[in-house]
């Protein structure tokens, strides 16, 4: 169920009624620690039965993957520990390369050597499985490196795992700031709901102002290119990455924010990522999670920089390269991916050019529109249905193809919005005296005020919403 | 603690209700659609409320008053009014995504330069069966010299073209009278019911259940049937009926246009129409030929996805233009 939907309201609702009740005189009365594992157990229960929503049999691979890392956590202080690591790491692994990257592979092979498609599987690709099998890695491998207990009681590591508000599209959660909020008693509370609430909105008003009337403009575009002249299509490269945006950190604040009304707290995965000066730079405000998840658990045991700088950019391109198949299995993500590792590298490169630029707002603001348009271009790629089809557009733009004229309301609403929210965050932490950072405009829900701005915002949100077929981008990773 | 309850309680309903308000206020200017009730007249299903302001910002900007007669039309109507030319169809004509002055009634007016008198009673919901269903009453209640149906689709099912042959074809309810119209006249209540909790409404359904996958033997045997008796309609009022064809024209991955017709259709449509005295304008040459010559979209709207949903102000642009051609040069 998608979070911008009745059923998930009314789900929604649901759970916290019932995580409500656990306040009552007549839990409050129990030992602590059962009060909690009553509350753990109410929210696995309900986390499977969100991901079943979509297909029921999935329940089972992610017990199963759950299952293994459990037990293989539990084997790091044996003899056996390297066998427990290996088969912690290998089998998530191997379902995900089944389920997601088989099919890719065996037809890759076959167009290569020209033989006819053959051997592939008839299988769905199960919602959200790229995020849950990080989870569980980070999990197996921050056990073997001693960061991280290994969980005793299944239930926790199962709630970890299926953790339903950031399991279908993250963030990745690394078990290390997960696990310890279940030892403490957290939960449904006047002040949680009051944030948790305002950060749900604020992300619903991301994905369903913003991002789905982008998508239809979007849409069109992709799917008839020649026809549009080359300033829609300019614009319809720099709109999908506010759609992009949008849709994604739309669905990360709504994780941050349910998950924030239940008590917990989720990492934010976006830092006002359209404000940098640079690709690596831009990889550490964008998809935080991720980009973490790859520096710890691929950078670093590849060597990091630390082996020199040939193997430095090699390691740069391989985790750029590897990111890239990470949201999916085509062969547009993995050049997506290795345009921007190679972008990585030749900024690296030029550090010595780079100092030599005086240190000026010009210099800066020149820098993170390059940057930007960079990130904007690569994602045509990205959006893109064929490698062709990218190349397609992008000629287009630069040999001024003519075309339909058409300037998309929502794409130009969406990209002065968005840039002025970050501008307006930028002003904000200037003023704080602190690095440029995003913050979310919550206001006093006890105050009138704030409660009048708070419903008009909704209202807004529920006027202007798009209200068509509008799945999140990441589920498809 | 119970005090701290209810002031928050009258806070928040207090804050609810200026809220209210707020986007009332804001709807009247995004989204503000006048109740609709039966036309008593019977020339189409229903009619808005007379002198009526209205908005649409959800697909197109548009703002306009509804006139007299409780058409969004820039002319005022009073019975006895002379008529020349009476536009009938669907939302597609109605144009209420387009400018008032940029609608195809409007336009027309002005390329006859006050020669012809041209009125609108286009609705939303009024396909092709629907306006066959009202024609006798529109051209005994307008008494024009032309009658101009347009179709924005040609796949009909065949029971609802029998239907409006025969005169059974269900009407489309209007929802109005006592505390209904008062909750209709609240625009962000509106604009909330029609958004989520009424995607098929009645208007949609009647215009749904009409575009069906048909073709062949049965299609040309209703369709034979319709024409016929709107031929007899027409001769009876000495009313030159002219059917114009608007195609949904989308480009393809090469930029070439697309059309959503079945084979056979329009030649079903032509022939028929000849012969019972009809006239078939098909715009489809015109709107391939916008698109793939003059790179022009002829539906959609800044706001919506471009080339999808109803005709913009050029397609209404390019209906005027040919119907004027086909009136005063038998052009077609």
């Amino acid at each position: 169920m998608l979070f911008n939907s009745f059923t998930f309201l009314i789900f929604f609702a649901l759970v916290s009624a019932a995580m409500a009740l656990t306040n009552l005189p007549v839990f409050a009365a129990m030992p602590q620690e059962k009060r909690l594992r009553l509350r753990h157990i109410i929210l696995l229960l309900a986390s499977y039965v969100f991901y079943g929503w979509w297909n029921w049999l999935c329940c089972f691979l992610m017990l199963g993957l759950t299952l293994v890392a459990h037990i293989c956590a539990l084997q790091m202080d044996r003899p056996w520990r390297k066998a427990a690591l290996a088969a912690g790491v290998i089998v998530p692994l191997l379902v995900l390369g089944v389920f997601k990257y088989y099919n890719f592979f065996v037809d890759s092979f076959c167009a290569v050597f020209g033989i006819a498609r053959t051997g592939t599987l008839r299988i769905i690709l199960p919602v959200g499985i790229s995020f849950y099998t990080f989870q569980s890695l980070s999990y197996t491998i921050d056990v073997s490196r001693g960061k991280l207990r290994a969980e005793t009681d299944f239930v926790k590591t199962a709630l970890y795992v299926a953790f339903f508000p950031q399991l279908v599209a993250g963030p990745i959660v690394k078990a290390g700031d997960f696990l310890p909020q279940l030892e403490e008693d957290r939960n449904i509370s006047l002040p949680n709901l009051e944030l948790g609430v305002q950060y749900f909105v604020f992300g619903l008003f991301k994905k369903i102002v913003i991002a789905d009337n982008i998508a239809s403009f979007i849409d069109a575009v992709h799917s008839a290119p020649a026809a549009y002249s080359a300033g829609t299509l300019l614009l319809a490269t720099y709109a999908y990455f506010v759609q992009l945006y949008c849709d994604f950190s739309g669905y990360s604040d709504m994780a941050v924010g349910c998950a924030r009304c239940l008590g917990y707290e989720l990492p934010r995965n976006f830092d006002i990522p359209f404000i940098s000066r640079n690709v690596g730079e831009f990889w550490r405000r964008w998809h935080m999670s991720l980009s973490t998840w790859l520096t710890e658990y691929l950078y670093f045991p590849l060597g990091g920089s630390r082996r020199g700088e040939g193997r430095t950019y090699l390691n740069l391109f391989i985790i750029m390269t590897v990111c890239g198949l990470w949201h999916g299995a085509a062969w547009t993500f993995v050049l997506w991916g290795a345009l921007l590792g190679v972008a990585q590298c030749v900024y690296r490169f030029a550090a010595p050019l780079r100092k030599m630029l005086p240190k000026s707002p010009l210099v800066t603001v020149i820098s993170v529109l390059f940057t930007y348009t960079f990130i904007c271009f690569s994602a045509v790629i990205f959006r893109a249905s064929s490698i062709g089809e990218a190349w397609r557009i992008i000629v287009y733009i630069f040999t001024l193809h003519e075309g339909v004229r058409f300037v998309s309301f929502w794409g130009v609403f969406g990209l002065i919005t968005v840039w002025g929210a970050h501008i307006a965050a930028c002003i904000r932490s200037k003023r704080l005296g602190v690095p440029p950072t995003g913050y979310y405009p919550t206001v006093n829900l006890n105050s009138f005020t704030g409660l009048l701005i708070f419903f008009t915002f909704v209202g807004l949100t529920l006027s202007l919403g798009y209200t068509g077929q509008s799945p999140f981008i990441y589920f498809q990773f | 603690m119970k005090t701290k309850a209810i002031n928050w309680l009258l806070k928040a309903l207090l804050a609810g209700a200026a809220a209210f308000a707020l986007l009332c206020l804001f709807c009247a200017l995004w989204y503000k659609v006048p109740v609709h009730s039966t036309n008593q007249d019977g020339a189409t299903e229903f009619k808005y409320e007379p002198n009526t302001f209205y908005s649409r910002g959800v697909e197109g900007f548009a703002m306009g008053r509804t006139n007299s007669d409780g058409f969004p039309e820039l002319l005022d109507y009073a019975p006895g009014d002379q008529v020349d030319v009476l536009l009938l169809g669907s939302s597609h004509l109605e144009g209420y995504s387009v400018p008032p002055e940029k609608n195809a009634a409007a336009v027309l007016g002005r390329l006859f330069d006050g020669e012809k008198a041209v009125y609108s009673i286009a609705m939303a919901g009024h396909t092709f069966p629907y306006c066959a269903k009202h024609l006798e009453k529109a051209l005994e209640v307008y008494q024009p010299q032309v009658a101009v149906i347009e179709l924005a689709s040609l796949s009909y099912d065949p029971a609802a073209m029998d239907a409006a042959t025969d005169g059974t074809l269900p009407d489309i309810p209007s929802h109005a009278g006592g505390f209904v119209t008062l909750l209709q006249k609240l625009p962000f209540l509106r604009h909330m019911y029609n958004k989520y909790f009424n995607r098929g409404n009645d208007v949609v359904k009647a215009a749904a259940v009409m575009e069906t996958e048909v073709s062949g033997a049965d299609f040309d045997a209703s369709l034979a049937r319709l024409l016929e008796k709107l031929g007899e309609v027409s001769r009876a009022h000495g009313v030159k009926t002219i059917l114009v064809h608007v195609p949904t024209v989308v480009p393809d991955a090469e930029g070439r246009a697309v059309l959503e017709v079945k084979p056979g259709e329009r030649e079903s449509f032509q022939r028929l129409s000849e012969e019972n005295g009809l006239i078939f304008l098909d715009l489809t040459e015109r709107f391939v030929s916008a698109l793939e010559d003059d790179h022009e979209l002829l539906f959609g709207f800044a706001n919506t996805a471009p080339g999808h949903g109803h005709i913009n102000s050029r397609g209404h642009e390019l209906f005027a233009e040919a119907v004027y051609g086909c009136i005063e040069n038998g052009e077609g």
